[in-house]
């Protein structure tokens, strides 16, 4: 069954095997995730329930506009992660109609489904330098700002804003040209 | 409106990674608010996230079963986004729905500013500023990345020229001497990674006054 198909079930009927199935693909990642972005054992899996009892939560709201699933989940998981880490919860978590109204615009990504995207996308990071790569990993796993990506790999912080540069524009015409 | 700056890609990716300094951070979610063509970047950048989380080896986590009593959560309401505001949505709860009614504290004459608070360890500054018509900022340079997001009006300086919805980016290593629009003036929301520094002696009478 598709991870779609699971959530629409959870939504419309509390299913608690479509639950127990996403939350054994999804629930040991996130904790993983959480600790290493730099959160201790406990608080991790502390982060990681609440991400999953979300899912379950939410589930009504997701919507295939979000991105796959699995976007959808590291999106909350992300945002959890700041609310925690930073108390800044407020900049970060936009209105549940912002996603949709943005993919409403004509785009040729449209025409992708999530799960090509996401091939697309393995690919295409696979594909990167692994200069670029580790950079990636550094911002999105670890959490580092680019300030602290440069102390950790000794370089200008000029160097690493471009090697993310670099890598983003790879990663983005992978799937289609931004918008001007 | 037609946005015509965006920020860097490599902004919008530590955006999406929830790796900014808050302030930056908060500059970045207003301009999401009105920016649809970033909203689709960052989820874009969101799938990205979402890739990069396959190569994370899992950790043990037992699952514990919702009770079905949880109540499900209502989508948040579009009202919230209807209200007729000149503010961006993340900035209400600080500032009220109109820019016209902040207690905006006179920094020189011409010049008004409203700090907004940050987390502690936030390691950056954000305010409000905004600035009389055609107004002539000091020449000043800055010791971060700094992120401005023009609200209402408009500036220039020897870069370019930026009007509503806009996001100028100035690093580290860059001076300029930003002024107001003759017509309307400008209000801005800036964020800095550290202080802002002006060259000149008048700079550094504002610089006391304004802590920039």
């Amino acid at each position: 069954m598709p991870d779609i198909e699971k959530l629409e079930r959870i939504a419309a009927q509390k299913d608690a095997q479509a639950y127990r199935a996403l939350f054994e693909k999804f629930g040991p990642i996130v904790k993983a995730f959480m600790m290493r972005q730099g959160v201790d054992a406990a608080t991790a899996e502390e982060l990681a329930q609440e991400t999953m009892l979300s899912v379950w939560r939410k589930a009504a709201l997701y919507s295939e506009d979000k991105g796959s699933v699995a976007t959808w989940i590291f999106a909350i998981a992300r945002n959890l992660r700041i609310d925690y880490l930073r108390r800044e919860k407020t900049w970060v978590e936009l209105p549940d109609n912002y996603a949709q109204e943005a993919s409403s615009d004509t785009s040729p990504d449209e025409a992708v489904s999530g799960e090509q995207q996401r091939s697309i996308i393995r690919r295409a990071l696979d594909e990167l330098p692994e200069e670029q790569r580790q950079v990636v990993i550094l911002s999105f796993i670890e959490g580092l700002p680019h300030r602290e990506i440069a102390n950790r790999l000794n370089l200008p912080v000029g160097t690493v804003k471009s090697r993310i540069r670099l890598a983003y524009l790879k990663l983005r015409s992978a799937v289609g040209e931004p918008d001007q | 409106m037609t946005i015509k700056r965006h920020p860097n890609p490599e902004n919008l990716m530590s955006c999406a990674a929830g790796s900014m300094p808050e302030a930056l951070a908060a500059v970045m979610a207003c301009h999401m608010t009105i920016c649809p063509r970033c909203r689709k970047e960052l989820a874009f950048l969101d799938s990205v996230g979402a890739a990069l989380l396959e190569d994370i080896s899992p950790t043990p986590l037992v699952m514990k079963m919702p009770s079905p009593n949880v109540p499900a959560r209502q989508p948040k309401s579009i009202a919230e986004n209807s209200i007729k505001s000149d503010v961006p949505a993340p900035l209400r709860k600080f500032v009220g729905n109109r820019l016209a009614d902040i207690n905006w504290k006179r920094v020189t004459p011409g010049i008004w500013q409203f700090p907004i608070p940050l987390a502690k360890h936030s390691n950056s500054s954000l305010k409000l500023i905004k600035v009389g018509a055609g107004l002539k900022l000091p020449d000043h340079g800055h010791s971060g990345l700094e992120l401005t997001l023009v609200l209402q009006g408009a500036f220039s300086d020897e870069f370019g020229s930026y009007e509503v919805g806009d996001v100028v980016e100035m690093g580290e290593d860059v001076a300029h001497a930003p002024v107001a629009a003759e017509e309307t003036g400008c209000i801005c929301l800036i964020a800095s990674e550290g202080p802002m520094r002006f060259h000149g002696l008048l700079a550094r009478i504002v610089q006391k006054f304004t802590g920039f």
